[in-house]
């Protein structure tokens, strides 16, 4: 029997003939289909430049000295006022086994250059645009933060806050208060935005790349802040991980396990060191070891989600700085 | 480049591949169109650039095994509608269940009102069961074969077969019913 005689078979019933003509439509208009064209048409294109590979550079410089990775203005790369993020499903897909921080890099070279990297941050830009979009009273992030010397055990963390900046902080007995510090704005430019604030900025990496700092490394911490901890919608953060993807400098390495194990790909900004002002004028020794370039931090993204799983100050020995997410997302109460 | 239907392996190509998978965009989109515009007539236009959105992200996961380019794009279209009935149902908790849910019922019975369906067929629709139902409109209005009807709703091709022939009995049992006078 064909499929065809199938099909007749099965709408072979009284009143068949109604229910296939109740289902008669319209074809779209010609501009509907276009405007589905033209929606995947950047992301091809976009994909399509990210065909050349460059090749495998390994890493492996530790990354920071002991007070932990600074910029040039001092400022700690590590978001200190609030983490975020993912819940246990929306883990790494487990693969066959992680490998040593095997790493390919951007290479240093103007945004349209091809490498992993590039294609890598797409795809997360593609991923993070096709997720459901925000819904929910509160935003919600479970996270274990260590930050301080080796040794001293890694806190539990739940915060939450809603669209106009307000937050409250669960203990780890579960107790809830509502916050005593403003942790729930994102540093964007000079600017500190609300989740609010957040939803007006534009969503074209072009002009949402105009709000941010020039500093390529400044504009990269602050970015990825967002992407680690910010209720961010889809459209902006697929947007984030656009300029992202043609920040020179970037590297990424394929299934890296986190401190729980999980698996996900590393970025990383690549970057000459910065000279210590005071350093350079012999009133302090240099905040930074020795070294050449300064890696850290590193972030653990979640292919399946586009997430950053964790982010840590040194993907060898053990960090200063580290915070781990747990679960992530929208919630309708405190608690 | 143009899948042939016929070469499993250029269907997978084509799916994967960045540059050919705007062709497929033009070759479904009507097709994938009607699909919202039957289920969710307001939504239409915002649930198929949400379904391009989605397809193209997965479209690594397209596994030529398991059924037709075509019947990929209408599961990803399912999941899609599925996730706009279950947000609807979540901004509006007072909504009865049977306008909510993942099952839009509710938008097909207006069209069924609309086209002017005589109201014992559009019952006997309603009691079916919703996989039944959903499979034997698959195959009516979106002229999916069974396989690739269930492929969509992601059950075994025999289950599908199985079930839309038990459909169709129950659409005959039901109007010869009405026919002889029976309100069983």
């Amino acid at each position: 029997m064909t499929e065809r005689s199938e099909r007749d078979e099965i709408l072979d019933f009284p009143g068949a003939d109604q229910l296939v003509a109740a289902g008669a439509v319209a074809p779209p208009p010609a501009d509907r289909i276009a405007a589905a064209v033209d929606l995947v048409t950047p992301r091809t294109e976009r994909e399509a430049e990210g065909t050349t590979t460059t090749p495998l550079i390994v890493l492996g410089r530790p990354g920071t000295g002991a007070e932990g990775p600074r910029t040039a203005s001092g400022r700690s790369r590590f978001p200190r006022r609030r983490r975020l993020l993912l819940t246990a499903a929306a883990m790494a897909v487990p693969a066959a086994g992680a490998v040593a921080y095997p790493v390919l890099d951007v290479g240093g070279e103007p945004a349209a250059t091809a490498s992993a990297a590039t294609r890598f941050l797409n795809e997360m830009a593609e991923v993070s645009g096709a997720a459901s979009a925000p819904h929910g009273k509160y935003w919600m992030s479970h996270y274990l933060s260590k930050d301080g010397p080796p040794g001293r055990a890694p806190v539990t963390v739940t915060v939450y806050s809603d669209r106009s900046g307000k937050s409250w902080i669960r203990d780890p007995k579960g107790k809830v208060a509502v916050s005593g510090h403003n942790i729930a704005d994102w540093r964007v430019g000079h600017r500190r935005l609300s989740w609010d604030g957040l939803n007006q900025l534009p969503t074209d990496p072009q002009k949402l790349k105009a709000h941010f700092p020039k500093n390529t490394a400044d504009r990269f911490f602050q970015i990825m802040s967002l992407l680690e901890e910010s209720p961010a919608g889809p459209r902006l953060r697929s947007a984030l991980f656009q300029i992202v993807a043609k920040t020179p400098g970037v590297r990424m390495a394929p299934n890296v396990k986190d401190s729980r194990g999980r698996l996900g790909t590393v970025i990383n900004l690549h970057r000459r060191a910065e000279p210590d002002p005071k350093a350079a004028l012999g009133k302090s020794k240099p905040s930074v070891a020795s070294p050449a370039y300064v890696d850290g931090p590193y972030y653990f993204i979640a292919p399946r989600t586009g997430r950053v799983v964790e982010s840590t100050s040194d993907l060898h020995g053990k960090p200063t700085v580290r915070t781990t997410y747990l679960k992530v997302g929208w919630t309708d109460r405190i608690g | 480049m143009i899948e042939d239907p016929d070469d499993q392996e250029g269907r997978h190509r084509t799916v994967r591949d960045p540059v050919a998978f705007a062709a497929l965009v033009e070759r479904h989109a009507t097709d994938l169109h009607g699909y919202f515009a039957r289920r969710a007539p307001q939504a239409a236009d915002d649930l198929h650039a949400e379904l391009w959105l989605r397809a193209y992200a997965a479209r690594r996961g397209y596994d030529p095994e398991r059924g037709s380019v075509r019947a990929w794009l209408f599961g990803v279209a399912r999941n899609v509608l599925s996730a706009h009935w279950r947000q609807r149902a979540a901004d509006r908790p007072g909504l009865p269940r049977s306008a909510g849910g993942d099952d839009p019922w509710a938008a097909v019975d207006d069209r069924l009102v609309a086209a002017s369906m005589a109201p014992q067929l559009r019952a006997l629709l309603a009691q079916l069961p919703s996989t039944e139902r959903e499979l034997l409109l698959l195959v009516a209005w979106e002229q999916l074969s069974p396989t690739e009807a269930a492929a969509v709703v992601g059950i075994p091709a025999a289950t599908a077969r199985t079930r839309l022939h038990r459909a169709r009995n129950r659409m005959r049992d039901g109007a010869a019913r009405h026919m002889t006078g029976d309100p069983t």
